[in-house]
């Protein structure tokens, strides 16, 4: 929260000598980023295990309840912890569940249950434009002898995008956004080796075509129900040249970026 | 990183210490500042007079909105 108190009628001294923090942290617009947790097995332990043939153990993310077959004994992979769930296997076996845990995939007739619990979580919901102000930094170099200064102006951009938070600067459109999902089909190419094909959107996984078999960790899609195209949340603005600026104006000096209040020279 | 401090003037004549977190300039606006009094966040326009530097709170929502999108890139808790 910003406050602007019109008691605080001024500052002791001349706030432009006070060195002060320049910051030259980019005003990042509105937008959706989706982070992947992906957990190591570099740390995990491996679990004693008495089974003597070729087998997979079953791993399951217990958040989800979503699991697939693994050919290892570490106690989690990839954030799905083992059980003591097993299958034998044969080596073309192995070799297919490796290329799926390789690539995040998930049989769809193993996890159906769960898959039907997210996507009956997900209701089409409403967005709204809005406007906002995006600042479009300017940088100025400041030479010093051999110490270069970057300071930042800012201009002030128009720039819109979508909510679902009505207390924003709306516009009156709205969107109606739809949860879509795909699938994957895994073939194996003239050599041999396995390769894997997306499906096209579809509204229930139940209906992929057949010889899609698979998803992927990431199976979802939020769309335009009108457009059926997938979300957009920034319009970017052309005119945004600030990181070339700063590129060539650290070319051009030699400079060597410091993160706290000054960019310096060699 | 150490702190930078300055000494907010008061209506009243009192004066207050305050974090200073960030100055800028909005190219065609002016020069602006945002600080911390008392564990709340304050911003305002800024105009140096000789040794002393003013501050303008009364904002045009551009402005309000500029500084609200400085404030927010900082990430200050």
């Amino acid at each position: 929260m910003l406050n602007f108190d019109s008691s605080h009628k001024s500052i002791e001294g001349n706030l432009n000598k006070k060195k002060g923090k320049e910051r030259f942290k980019r005003i990042l617009a509105a937008g959706l980023i989706i982070f992947n947790i992906i957990t190591f097995t570099g740390c995990a332990k491996t679990v004693d295990c008495d089974i003597e043939n070729d087998h997979a153990h079953y791993y399951v993310s217990q958040e989800e309840d979503i699991g697939r077959y693994v050919v290892s004994e570490k106690e989690y992979i990839s954030g799905l912890d083992r059980t003591d769930e097993f299958i034998y296997v044969t080596p073309d076996e192995a070799e297919l569940l490796e290329f799926m845990n390789k690539k995040d995939l998930y049989r769809i007739d193993e996890n159906m249950d769960a898959i039907k619990e997210i996507e009956q979580g997900n209701k089409d919901f409403l967005e709204y434009r809005y406007k906002y102000i995006y600042l479009q930094p300017v940088p100025i170099a400041h030479p010093t002898g051999k110490t270069i200064t970057i300071t930042y102006s800012y201009i002030p951009v128009p720039m819109y995008s979508w909510t679902t938070n009505t207390n924003r600067n709306l516009t009156g459109e709205t969107r109606v956004c739809h949860y879509m999902y795909y699938g994957y089909r895994v073939y194996q190419d003239e050599k041999g080796k396995y390769r894997m094909e997306k499906s096209e959107l579809v509204d229930d996984i139940s209906e992929l075509p057949p010889e899609y078999q698979y998803i992927s960790g990431d199976f979802i899609k939020i769309v335009n129900s009108d457009t059926k195209e997938e979300l957009d949340y920034e319009d970017g603005t052309e005119n945004d040249k600030g990181d070339e600026e700063v590129q060539e104006m650290m070319e051009e000096y030699e400079i060597v970026e410091d993160t706290n209040d000054s960019t310096k020279g060699k | 990183m150490d702190k930078d401090f300055i000494t907010i003037n008061l209506e009243s004549g009192e004066q207050k210490d305050a974090e200073l977190i960030s100055k800028f300039s909005i190219e065609g606006f002016g020069d602006y500042v945002i600080y911390k009094l008392d564990g709340k966040m304050y911003g305002a326009k800024y105009e140096v007079d000789g040794d002393k530097t003013n501050l303008i709170t009364d904002l045009s929502e551009i402005e309000k909105d500029a500084l609200y999108e400085v404030f927010t890139s900082l990430e200050v808790k």
